[in-house]
């Protein structure tokens, strides 16, 4: 089997975050304009579609997906939570809390938040709606995750990068190509330290080349097991 | 050799405690014996250059290491690196979202506060106090990422003049009211929708750029000098905003507008409705009612310079009363309407 391992954008350096989608769904939101009898100062009124499924187990429920995009509104948000049925019917959830269908939407701490403040929370716009007594907390509704795959690619760029000394864990591992910089394969030790880092590694290469134009060293390796 | 005896470790650039342990020992648990060796030192210590570390002469925890990195002359000095992420107590006001191929940055800004910026990178936080003169700061960003780069804007403040014309973004977002006199963003490709956010707005430059929407533009009411010579708006988009601005002049600034684009239709008064109030068809007419309505400039005149001619408010004389004596209408007859001069029924 291949060698597998978190993956890491080798040429950045950076670590491969995956959201997890699985089993999600995300509700349409809609912003409204001026509601009449309602105080429009204050707060900014929106719709959010839900399932007929989600109405049905609405007591029981505690969170919602919703997509809201960046508005420069700084009011505080209030919801309602729109059922379309299967029928075609429309009608909308009750607040337990005050027997009206608004939801005010706070920060995960319960304190105020405007709509213009969202995307200090998820700056794509992906929210995660937590049912607290009569409000909604809201948090980032993305899930980080770090993905595991085929490692041999990072693997090479990793050892090639690595000094000896630098890695603390293995601190004499590294062919340390920044030291090769402009070099050759000839007279420089680059060959032998190459096969030595990669055979301790368990890889083999098959064929090594340096385009002296673009400095570009490029390898052709194979896993020893793999 | 005697034992306790204590060895002199100088440190060189670019070392922590990690690579002196290391060199020392063969490894980084030797960093307990420089702790213990060390009293003033702690985990938080920041090594520089020329410090003097002492350590047990003798006491080696990976022979080999310590023997293969002596062999081919190496000195750990791994450093220590800035790595995103950066944290701070303060409010986020603004973030910027620039491509990935951008390699630096440039504000031009004066004012009251001090703003703390984090530049999207692998530097530390920017503190930037800010005075009556605009401080200009340029900064080249340090890491490759592969995805767009955000640069924030912490901090309280206000801004007299900001220039952000240096700085290539793919969106712009107020997260709250920020309080900005004279804005200018020439050359500026991402919407406008932050600008309702602005607050005391009244000097905006928009040249040489491509707008899509204006819509968010109709929100900034203080605004006495919009420029946007050379840029480049679809005349459908030109006139709905002429005409919001006409229907929602309500607390509104006369301003000059400097566009190079021509809004449709005429320059003329427009239709009126069977209620006596405007009907605009046209940008141009919108223009017109700006121009002529005698309230809406009493302060100072709505000032407009469209592809090198120039609309400026103008006073309708009002007709002379008739000498003649009007012929005594008939008791059973209505008397005709008579229009107002300007209608503000336009005005929501």
């Amino acid at each position: 089997m291949p060698r597998q391992d978190i993956l890491i954008e080798a040429d950045y350096g950076e670590l491969v975050t995956a959201d997890n989608l699985t089993g999600r769904t995300v509700c349409d939101f809609t912003l409204l304009g001026r509601i009449d009898g309602m105080d429009n100062e204050k707060y900014a009124y929106g719709e959010i579609t839900v399932s007929e499924h989600f109405g049905a187990r609405f007591p029981e429920a505690d969170s919602l997906h919703v997509r809201i995009p960046y508005t420069a509104f700084y009011r505080e948000l209030k919801v309602r939570l729109r059922v379309m049925t299967s029928g075609g019917d429309t009608h909308y959830l009750v607040n337990p809390a005050d027997n009206t269908s608004w939801f005010v939407i706070r920060d995960r701490n319960g304190a105020q938040i405007r709509l213009s403040e969202y995307g200090t929370v998820d700056a794509e716009g992906r929210f995660l709606l937590v049912r607290c007594g009569g409000d909604l907390l809201l948090f980032g509704g993305t899930d980080i995750d770090l993905p595991i795959g085929a490692a041999l690619r990072q693997n090479e760029v990793f050892l090639l990068k690595a000094s000896p000394g630098s890695l603390y864990q293995h601190p004499t591992t590294g062919v340390g190509l920044i030291d090769f910089l402009h070099g050759n394969f000839e007279n420089t030790g680059l060959a032998v330290r190459l096969q030595r880092e990669f055979e301790n590694d368990k890889m083999v290469i098959n064929n090594a080349y340096m385009n002296s134009e673009t400095g570009e060293l490029l390898l052709d390796v194979t896993e020893r097991d793999g | 050799m005697l034992p306790n005896a204590m060895g002199k470790y100088t440190v060189i650039t670019g070392q922590n405690l990690y690579d002196v342990a290391l060199g020392i020992y063969g490894s980084i648990e030797g960093i307990t014996d420089l702790l213990i060796s060390n009293p003033q030192l702690s985990m938080a210590t920041r090594l520089r250059a020329g410090d003097i570390l002492d350590y047990s002469d003798g006491y080696l925890i990976d022979t080999e290491t310590v023997a293969i990195l002596h062999r081919d002359g190496i000195t750990p000095s791994g450093g220590e690196r800035h790595v995103y992420f950066k944290e701070t107590s303060l409010a986020c006001r603004a973030e910027f979202h620039l491509p990935a191929a951008a390699t630096s940055a440039q504000f031009s800004l004066s004012g009251e506060g001090e703003i703390q910026i984090d530049w999207g990178d692998n530097s530390a936080l920017q503190n930037l106090p800010l005075g009556p003169q605009p401080s200009t700061l340029t900064h080249t960003f340090d890491n490759v990422i592969p995805h767009s780069r955000v640069v924030r804007l912490y901090g309280d403040f206000s801004l007299r003049e900001a220039d952000f014309t240096g700085i290539i973004t793919e969106s712009l977002r107020l997260f709250m009211p920020l309080h900005v006199e004279e804005l200018t963003l020439d050359g500026f490709h991402a919407p406008l929708s932050f600008l309702p956010l602005t607050e005391g707005l009244y000097a905006l430059r928009l040249r040489n750029t491509k707008i899509e929407n204006l819509a968010p533009l109709v929100e900034c009411r203080s605004l006495m000098l919009l420029d946007m010579e050379g840029t480049d708006i679809p005349q459908q988009i030109l006139d709905e905003w002429l005409i919001a601005l006409v229907k929602k002049h309500y607390g509104r600034r006369a301003c000059h507008i400097m566009l190079t684009v021509r809004p449709s239709g005429v320059y003329r008064e427009p239709e009126r409705d069977d209620d006596l109030n405007y009907t605009l068809t046209s940008g141009m007419e919108a223009v017109w009612l700006l121009t002529h309505e005698e309230a809406w400039n009493e302060g100072a005149p709505w000032h407009f310079s469209i592809c090198g001619e120039e609309y400026v408010y103008e006073a309708i004389p009002r007709p002379e009363p008739n000498s003649d004596p009007e012929p005594e209408l008939e008791p059973e007859l209505e008397p005709e309407p008579i229009p107002p001069w300007h209608s503000g029924g336009m005005n929501d």
